[in-house]
């Protein structure tokens, strides 16, 4: 059963470790991704992370809209990185991370909203079945040509099948990225 | 004579997406599958991304050992509800013109495993009330119903009952551990 982001907060308000679990399992490829990308080596990234977990924790009560948790928890992770970059600077203790490609240390909010977008997308993905999975991905970031032969041969399924798969994949997508409130 | 479709290539929906200027509108209005690619690349801007980072596995069991269970002890959270069904919001079979529409009113609200069946029967002067509050399906009597200032506890038949002069915008379930909330309410 696929649950939306305020179902699985009140959830975690009751007290429910499995929500809370689920939660995570949404969100921590965000918050690592938004940490890294505000020029964190992988170590401090996962110290900035634990912040922002905890901060949620602790926060569970002000916050008013759920479904936009994905944004509340880029924001949150974007200026506790901030700060701990600033602090390791002062303490000349600053290592450029490995996520940082031009040692910027701002993630815009443009950024922060794809990055937002790709981790629900990508939970939608996972949620499908192994062949739909496949087809989805090709559909989406094969940097290979997309034609219907390309993705039969890549995929090993015939070409006439190719079509009827890809229309059924689409709706099951996006059915799911809908009941999570994603769509 | 079947007529073989053509169907416009990811990256030419995403330059449409981009530029704003969808040169196969048409297509779209035949093709359900294209459709929905073209709504999902308009709405997943995912094209050129970089993967994401993972958190260890040693964070993420950090991270899951954060006590939510003492949730339960530390304070009373609120939790918001959300309305599941509502009899009003079905389309009645037949009416008869000048006949007030239906006096009573089924609502289900629910938060987590926590539901509230609500019933409303609307009389000349006042509105009377009915409900049963259950806990993972079966009926629960350990909440009390605060509507306003005015508190209602459960009879003995398990039901709460009680009229008042205007229905309720907001509905309150207060339980030992935690309140919940039904707001916005319309009548």
């Amino acid at each position: 059963m696929i649950r939306t982001n305020r179902q699985l907060f009140d959830e975690v308000k009751l007290g429910h470790n499995w929500a809370w679990k689920l939660l995570v399992a949404r969100y921590e490829k965000l918050v690592m991704s938004v940490a890294m990308r505000c020029g964190l080596s992988i170590a401090d990234a996962e110290d900035c992370a634990q912040l922002s977990w905890m901060a949620l924790y602790k926060n569970l009560d002000s916050i008013r809209n759920p479904d936009r948790l994905g944004g509340w928890l880029a924001r949150t992770t974007r200026r506790n990185a901030m700060r701990m970059v600033k602090r390791l600077v002062v303490r000349g203790e600053y290592i450029e991370g490995d996520g940082a490609a031009d040692s910027k240390l701002l993630l815009s909010d443009h950024e922060a909203e794809r990055l937002e977008q790709q981790v629900h997308f990508e939970y939608a993905i996972n949620q499908l079945d192994d062949r739909c999975k496949k087809i989805i991905r090709e559909l989406f970031y094969s940097p290979k040509g997309d034609s219907y032969r390309e993705i039969s041969n890549r995929l090993g399924i015939s070409e006439n099948s190719v079509g009827p798969i890809r229309n059924r994949c689409l709706e099951k997508l996006r059915r799911i990225l809908k009941e999570c409130g994603f769509l | 004579m079947i007529r073989k479709v053509r169907h416009p290539s990811r990256q030419r929906m995403i330059t449409a997406v981009e530029t704003g200027v969808v040169g196969f509108r048409s297509h779209l209005k035949e093709c359900v599958s294209c459709r929905v690619l073209f709504e999902l690349l308009s709405k997943f801007r995912i094209d050129g991304a970089e993967e994401l980072q993972q958190s260890s596995p040693r964070l993420l069991k950090l991270i899951e050992s954060i006590p939510i269970d003492s949730l339960k002890e530390c304070h009373t959270p609120v939790v918001k509800g959300y309305l599941v069904s509502d009899s009003w919001d079905r389309v009645a079979f037949a009416q008869v013109r000048g006949v007030a529409t239906d006096l009573t009113r089924r609502l289900l609200l629910k938060a987590g495993p926590i539901k509230l069946e609500l019933a409303a029967e609307r009389h000349l002067d006042k509105w009377e009330f009915a409900a049963r509050v259950y806990d993972r399906g079966r009926a629960s009597v350990k909440f009390m119903i605060k509507i306003g200032g005015h508190k209602v506890t459960v009879g003995p038949s398990g039901f709460f009952y009680w009229s008042s002069k205007r229905p309720p915008a907001k509905v309150r379930l207060l339980g030992e551990s935690h309140t919940i909330e039904f707001e916005g309410l319309s009548w």
